[in-house]
C-alpha cells in the first residue's frame, strides 16, 4: 500500500509538472534527464509494488514503463523514449556481461551434451510448430490472405526463425533478482545464451532461403549469410580481444570497479554499433572470457556490475515496457494470442523431449520450458531486419511480432520465476 | 563516434582522478600535487575542445549536456546537504558573519571593477564573472584548516563549516540573479518560485522515499532517481538544476531523519568524478576570442579578485579569528574553487547563446592562474606551521 501511495504521488507530481510546462508553452530542454529520473523512481516503486504482490520486480518495471509510456499515460513521449536508446544499449551490454560471467566452462563440461540436445529440440520444436500454425492461420491474416503458397511458406519460414529467440536479458534479470542457483538456472541460462547465437545464424539462413521464394528475380544468395557470419565471428573476436585487454588491467581496478564496468559497457555498446558488430555477443564473450580465464581477478568487476544492476534493470525494462505497442496488440490479439499459446506449447514439447533424450535433471524436464517464454530486444531487432528486407509485407509481420513480444514480455518473467520457485532454486546463490 | 570517445574519456579520467585523489591523500604533504587536482582536467578539456583538438565539438557537447544537468543537480544536493540547521546553529555567530563578509567583499570589489563601462560585456556576463570569483578552494582551505588546527578551539572544523556556509551563500545569491539579468524581473520571480518549489519537492521526495525504504541498494537507486528526476524537471523548465539540488539538499538534510549520513556520504563519493567531468566540459567550452579583449578582462578580473581576497583575508582573520595571520590567509584563499566553473557551466547550459565567449575564456584562464598559486599557499602555510611548532616549546 505504501509503495502504491508513493507511486501515485510521484506520477501525479510528474503529470502536474508536465501539465504546467504545456500550459506555459515552454520549449522542453533536454527531456532525457527528466525521463531517466522518472523511469528510475517510478520503476523502483513499481518494482517494489510487484514484489509486494509476489511478482518479479522486472514485471513491475515493465508495467510501469508501459503505464508512463506513450501507450497509456503519455508521461514519456515517443521522443523521450527514443532519446534514451543510448542508455538502453549500455544496459544491454551490462546485462550481457553478467550473462557471460555466469557461464563457467568447468561447471558446464559435464552437462554440455544435454545442453546441445535440449537447445536443438527446443529450436526445432518451436520452429516447426510455429511455422505450421502460421501457415494454417494464413487465411485470417490480412497480408497473407490469397497469396501464393510459396509466398506464405517463405513468410512462415522467417516468422518461425524469429519465434525461436528467447530474451537473455529477462533470463539474467530474473536469475539475479531471485539469486537463483541450481540445475534449472544453469541449464536455462546456457541454452538461452546458446540460442541467442543460433537464432542469428538460423534467421540469416531463413532470410537467404526466403528471398528467392518471394522474388523470382532474386537468385539464392549467401551474401546475407556472409554478412551475418562476419558479424558473429567479428563479435566473438572483438569480445575475446576486449576480454584479454580487460584481463590485463583488471587487477588495477579495485575500488573503481563500478566506474570501470560502466566505461566498458559504453565502449562495447557504442563501438559495436559503429563496427557493425552485435553488442550483446561482444559483451557475452568478454564476460565469458573473464569468468573462465581470470575468474579471481574478475570478482571486483562482477561486484561492480551487481552494484549498478538495479538502476540498469529499472531503465532497461521500463523502457522496454514504454516501447510496447498496445495498439498492435489491440488489433491483432486473437492471432497473437493463438501464436503465443502455440509457441509456449512447442517450447514445452521441445524442452520435455530434449530433457528425456539427454537425461537431464527432472526439474529441467518439468520446468525448463518456463524459462524460454520471454522475448524482447533480439526479437524486435530481427523484426526490424524483416521490415528492411521486405518493405512490402515486412510491417505486417512486424506488427504480429510486436504484439507477441508484448504478451511474452509480460508473462515471461512470471513464468520463469514460477519455474525457479517450483524447482527450489530461489535464493540458493547466497546459501 | 566523438560522443563515444568523449564519454570514454570522461570515464577513464574519472578512474584516473580517483587514483590521483588517493595519491593526493597519501602525499598531501607535497604541495605540488595540489596543483594536479582539477587543473589537469580543465586543461585536457581545452586540448580536446573545439579550440585545439576538436574532439569535443559542439555536437558532442550537446550530447553531454544532459549528463551535465544531472551532475549539477548532484553537486547542488551535496552542497545543500551541508546546510544542517542543528549544526549551523552550533557555530558561533562570528563565523556566519565572516562568511557573509567574505562573499560581500569579493562580490563588491570584483563587481565594482567589472562595472568599468569600456568592457564589452553584458550585465549577465558581469554577473557570471562575479559569481565565479567567489567560490573557495575546498581542498586547499581544508588543508589549511588542518595545518593550523588547534584541537582546543577546534578552529579547523569551524573554518571548514564556515566555508560551506560561504559556498551556499554564493549559490543562493547568484542563481536567481542570473535569471533576473537574463530575462526580466517577472520571469525571474516565477523562475525563483519554481526553483524553490521544485527544490522543496525534491527534498521532500528524498526524505519520504529514503525514510521508508530500508535496503542500501534500493536507497542508491532512489537517490540516483530522485536527483535525476528533479534535475530533469529543472532543466526541462529551463531552470537551474544546481539551485534545485541545493534547496533539495537543504530540505532533505533537515527533514529526512533516516539514511541522512549515508546519503551525504554517497553523494560525496561521486563528487570527484562529477567535478572532473564538469571541469573537462568547462575547458571544452572555450571558443576563439579576441586576445586583446580577453587580456583586458582577465587582467581586470585577476587584479580585482586578488585585491578582494586581500581584503577578505584580513576580515576572516579579524572577525572569524582564524588562527592564521591575514596575509597568509590571503595566500590560502587565492586558488579559485572549482565551483566557479560549475556555476559557469550551468550558466552556459541555461543561457547558451547569452554568455560571451570572453567570459568563459576569462574564467578558465583565471582558474589556471589561481590554481598555480596553490603551491605558494601551501608553502606559506607550511612555514606558518613550522614557526608555530618552533614557538610551542618556548
Amino acid at each position: 500500500m505504501r509503495y502504491l501511495v508513493q507511486l501515485v504521488a510521484v506520477l501525479a507530481l510528474a503529470a502536474g509538472a508536465l501539465w504546467l510546462h504545456r500550459g506555459l508553452a515552454l520549449d522542453p530542454v533536454h527531456p532525457e534527464i527528466l525521463a531517466t529520473g522518472l523511469i528510475l523512481v517510478a520503476g523502483y516503486l513499481g518494482g517494489r509494488l510487484a514484489q509486494a504482490i509476489k511478482l518479479p520486480r522486472i514485471t513491475g518495471y515493465i508495467l510501469i514503463g508501459l503505464g508512463i509510456g506513450p501507450a497509456v499515460l503519455g508521461l514519456l513521449s515517443e521522443a523521450m523514449v527514443e532519446s534514451l536508446q543510448p542508455i538502453n544499449g549500455i544496459a544491454v551490454s551490462l546485462i550481457a556481461l553478467t550473462a557471460g560471467m555466469e557461464i563457467n566452462v568447468a561447471r558446464l563440461r559435464k552437462s554440455w551434451n544435454q545442453i546441445l540436445v535440449l537447445t536443438a529440440c527446443n529450436i526445432v520444436g518451436v520452429f516447426v510448430v510455429v511455422f505450421a500454425m502460421l501457415y494454417l492461420l494464413s487465411p485470417w491474416i490480412g497480408f497473407l490472405r490469397g497469396e501464393p503458397t510459396t509466398f506464405i511458406l517463405a513468410v512462415c519460414l522467417i516468422f518461425g526463425s524469429v519465434a525461436i529467440a528467447t530474451s537473455p536479458t529477462v533470463t539474467i534479470a530474473v536469475i539475479n533478482e531471485y539469486r537463483a542457483k541450481g540445475p534449472l538456472t544453469q541449464t536455462v541460462l546456457s541454452i538461452t545464451v546458446l540460442k541467442d547465437l543460433v537464432v542469428i545464424v538460423f534467421f540469416a539462413t531463413a532470410l537467404a532461403v526466403a528471398k528467392p521464394l518471394l522474388d523470382e528475380d532474386l537468385a539464392f544468395s549467401l551474401d546475407f549469410l556472409r554478412t551475418i557470419g562476419v558479424e558473429i565471428f567479428g563479435s566473438i573476436f572483438a569480445g575475446v580481444l576486449l576480454g584479454w585487454l580487460v584481463s590485463l588491467i583488471i587487477r588495477r581496478v579495485q575500488r573503481e570497479s563500478t566506474l570501470f564496468v560502466i566505461g566498458l559497457a559504453i565502449l562495447i555498446a557504442e563501438a559495436s554499433v559503429r563496427l557493425h558488430l552485435e553488442p550483446l555477443l561482444v559483451s557475452l564473450v568478454t564476460g565469458f572470457f573473464l569468468e573462465n580465464l581470470t575468474a579471481r581477478d574478475a570478482e571486483p568487476m562482477l561486484r561492480g556490475i551487481e552494484r549498478s544492476s538495479f538502476p540498469v534493470y529499472a531503465i532497461f525494462f521500463a523502457l522496454a515496457g514504454a516501447g510496447l505497442h498496445l495498439d498492435a496488440l489491440a488489433r491483432l490479439w486473437p492471432i497473437a494470442l493463438t501464436l503465443v499459446a502455440v509457441r509456449i506449447g512447442a517450447l514445452w514439447v521441445g524442452t520435455y523431449a530434449g530433457a528425456r533424450l539427454s537425461g537431464a535433471d527432472p526439474v529441467v524436464r518439468k520446468y525448463g520450458w518456463l524459462g524460454f517464454i520471454s522475448q524482447a530486444g533480439v526479437t524486435l531487432g530481427l523484426s526490424v531486419i524483416v521490415v528492411r528486407a521486405f518493405p512490402d509485407w515486412g510491417p505486417g509481420i512486424q506488427t504480429i511480432i510486436v504484439a507477441m513480444i508484448a504478451i511474452h514480455e509480460l508473462i515471461g518473467p512470471l513464468a520463469f520465476h514460477h519455474g525457479l520457485k517450483k524447482a527450489g532454486e530461489v535464493g540458493k546463490r547466497d546459501a | 563516434m566523438k560522443t563515444l570517445v568523449a564519454l570514454l574519456a570522461l570515464t577513464a579520467l574519472a578512474l584516473l582522478g580517483s587514483r590521483v585523489s588517493r595519491v593526493w591523500v597519501r602525499e598531501r604533504s607535497s604541495g605540488r600535487v595540489l596543483v594536479a587536482s582539477g587543473l589537469g582536467y580543465l586543461i585536457l578539456g581545452v586540448l580536446l575542445g573545439p579550440l585545439i583538438g576538436d574532439l569535443l565539438d559542439r555536437d558532442v557537447l550537446d550530447n553531454l549536456l544532459p549528463l551535465i544537468g544531472f551532475a549539477l543537480g548532484w553537486i547542488g544536493s551535496l552542497i545543500g546537504a551541508q546546510f544542517r540547521w542543528g549544526l549551523l546553529k552550533r557555530l558561533p555567530f562570528r563565523l556566519h558573519l565572516a562568511a557573509t563578509l567574505y562573499v560581500g567583499s569579493v562580490a563588491s570589489v570584483v563587481g565594482v571593477a567589472l562595472l568599468w563601462p569600456l568592457l564589452p560585456l553584458t550585465p549577465l556576463d558581469r554577473l557570471v564573472l562575479v559569481a565565479c570569483a567567489i567560490p573557495l578552494p575546498v581542498a586547499v582551505f581544508g588543508y589549511a584548516a588542518k595545518l593550523a588546527s588547534d584541537p582546543e578551539r577546534g578552529s579547523g572544523m569551524l573554518v571548514i563549516a564556515g566555508l560551506a556556509d560561504v559556498l551556499l551563500l554564493v549559490l543562493a545569491v547568484a542563481l536567481p540573479l542570473f535569471e533576473w539579468v537574463a530575462t526580466s524581473g517577472v520571469t525571474a520571480a516565477w523562475g525563483g518560485l519554481l526553483v524553490l518549489g521544485l527544490g522543496v519537492g525534491a527534498g521532500l521526495t528524498l526524505a519520504l522515499l529514503l525514510g521508508s525504504n530500508e535496503l542500501r541498494r534500493d536507497q542508491f537507486l532512489l537517490l540516483l532517481g530522485v536527483v535525476t528526476l528533479w534535475a530533469g524537471f529543472a532543466t526541462f523548465f529551463g531552470l537551474s538544476p544546481l539551485g534545485t539540488g541545493l534547496i533539495a539538499g537543504i530540505v532533505f538534510v533537515n527533514l529526512g531523519r533516516r539514511s541522512r549520513a549515508w546519503s551525504i556520504a554517497t553523494l560525496g563519493r561521486f563528487e570527484r568524478p562529477i567535478y572532473m567531468g564538469i571541469l573537462l566540459v568547462a575547458g571544452a567550452l572555450l571558443r576563439p576570442v579576441d586576445p586583446l579583449v580577453v587580456l583586458l578582462v582577465l587582467a581586470l578580473f585577476v587584479a580585482a579578485r586578488t585585491l578582494a581576497l586581500a581584503v577578505a583575508g584580513q576580515l576572516l582573520a579579524r572577525v572569524a579569528r582564524v588562527p592564521i595571520p591575514g596575509r597568509q590567509l590571503f595566500a590560502i584563499l587565492l586558488p579559485q574553487g572549482a565551483l566557479g566553473l560549475v556555476v559557469l557551466t550551468e550558466a552556459r547550459l541555461l543561457y547558451p547563446d547569452w554568455i560571451d565567449p570572453v567570459v568563459t575564456t576569462t574564467v578558465v584562464a583565471a582558474f589556471v592562474l589561481f590554481a598555480l598559486a596553490s603551491p605558494i599557499a601551501v608553502e606559506t602555510l607550511t612555514e606558518h606551521r613550522l614557526r608555530q611548532r618552533k614557538r610551542a616549546p618556548e
